[in-house]
């Protein structure tokens, strides 16, 4: 076990939490989803006591951690109700929250594709940046982004028949 | 795709101040409970074994052998038959002999026995020698011993002669 100052996780939340709430609250859709998705991610990191070969491999690793933790209270919360984020609005806390024209578009998008619209089209990651975050290969991200902007645009279209 | 309002307030989201308490004091009690877990109790119970069983191992291997003439202690004329001599070691002892010119008198017997291999005896061992017999060899402990008579000096000569 490598022995690392006792501040290290304090560093590392303050160089990762937003990041990774971020990400998380795209995901959940749930402000409290998310800071869980937050907090067992770094809860991973001290059990398991990780070492990375360089900084994108950690940053890497947080953010997929993030997302399949809200993959598996995704999946959690179809068998259990939960209150909708409109219901639970903290007028205080308008800086936790995301958009509801993002919120909206993000709503009902199958998770890949949401994964890789977050990274780069709101993150600001490359196409590359992405790839190598998800494990995937280049074409393969812009494939899910394409039918990503595809999906949004025919909801668009479909929304805008039902008006 | 989004605009550019939607991404720089995307951006500006941060993680709850009160999600780094949350993390950071869940991150202490996991990082105690590690150290206790019951694999790594078992670990460390498992270490201390096999560390009191190697210094036990190694502390019988290298434990001195020493052979002495007890009976007669001192004095051997030639017309001296036998010679009662005494192993001793602090562990355990394992003896053996090729040359049937050793005896021993197994416990609660008054016969004596002729020595080819004994094991595990504890500590001490008397064994009867033959000085017609000379020189015989002695292993004890994977260490061979020549027990031998000088005629000129008129005494027992007991010397190691390989391990």
């Amino acid at each position: 076990m490598v022995l690392k100052p006792d501040n290290y996780l304090e560093k590392l939340y303050d160089e990762y939490a937003d990041l990774l709430y971020r990400i998380a609250l795209t995901h959940s859709l749930n402000q409290h989803d998310a800071m869980d998705a937050v907090q067992d991610v770094f809860l991973k990191f001290v059990s398991i006591d990780k070492t990375f070969t360089d900084e994108e491999h950690q940053k890497a690793w947080f953010i997929r951690l993030v997302i399949n933790r809200c993959h598996d209270l995704t999946r959690k919360n179809q068998v259990r109700e939960y209150i909708p984020l409109d219901e639970v609005y903290d007028v205080a806390d308008e800086e936790s929250h995301l958009s509801p024209s993002v919120k909206e578009m993000l709503e009902g998008l199958p998770e890949k594709f949401k994964t890789v619209l977050v990274l780069h089209y709101l993150e600001g990651f490359s196409v590359e940046e992405t790839a190598m975050i998800l494990k995937l290969s280049v074409s393969a991200v812009k494939m899910r982004l394409a039918r990503a902007r595809d999906y949004i645009k025919d909801k668009h279209k479909k929304e805008e028949f039902y008006v | 795709m989004f605009s550019q309002t939607d991404i720089n307030n995307y951006r500006k989201i941060k993680a709850p101040i009160e999600l780094k308490e949350k993390v950071l004091s869940a991150s202490k009690t996991s990082s105690a409970k590690k150290y206790f877990s019951v694999k790594s109790i078992s670990s460390l119970a498992a270490c201390l074994f096999i560390g009191l069983f190697c210094v036990f191992w190694f502390n019988n291997l290298n434990s001195p052998v020493t052979i002495t003439p007890i009976s007669p202690a001192n004095n051997y004329p030639r017309s001296v038959e036998s010679v009662l001599l005494v192993v001793e070691c602090d562990g355990k002892i394992d003896v053996s002999s090729t040359d049937n010119t050793f005896y021993y008198y197994p416990e609660g017997s008054d016969n004596a026995e002729c020595l080819t291999e004994l094991k595990n005896v504890n500590n001490k061992l008397e064994i009867q020698w033959n000085v017609s017999e000379s020189p015989s060899f002695l292993r004890v402990n994977g260490e061979v011993f020549e027990i031998s008579y000088s005629f000129s000096e008129e005494k027992i000569v007991i010397t190691k002669v390989k391990k």
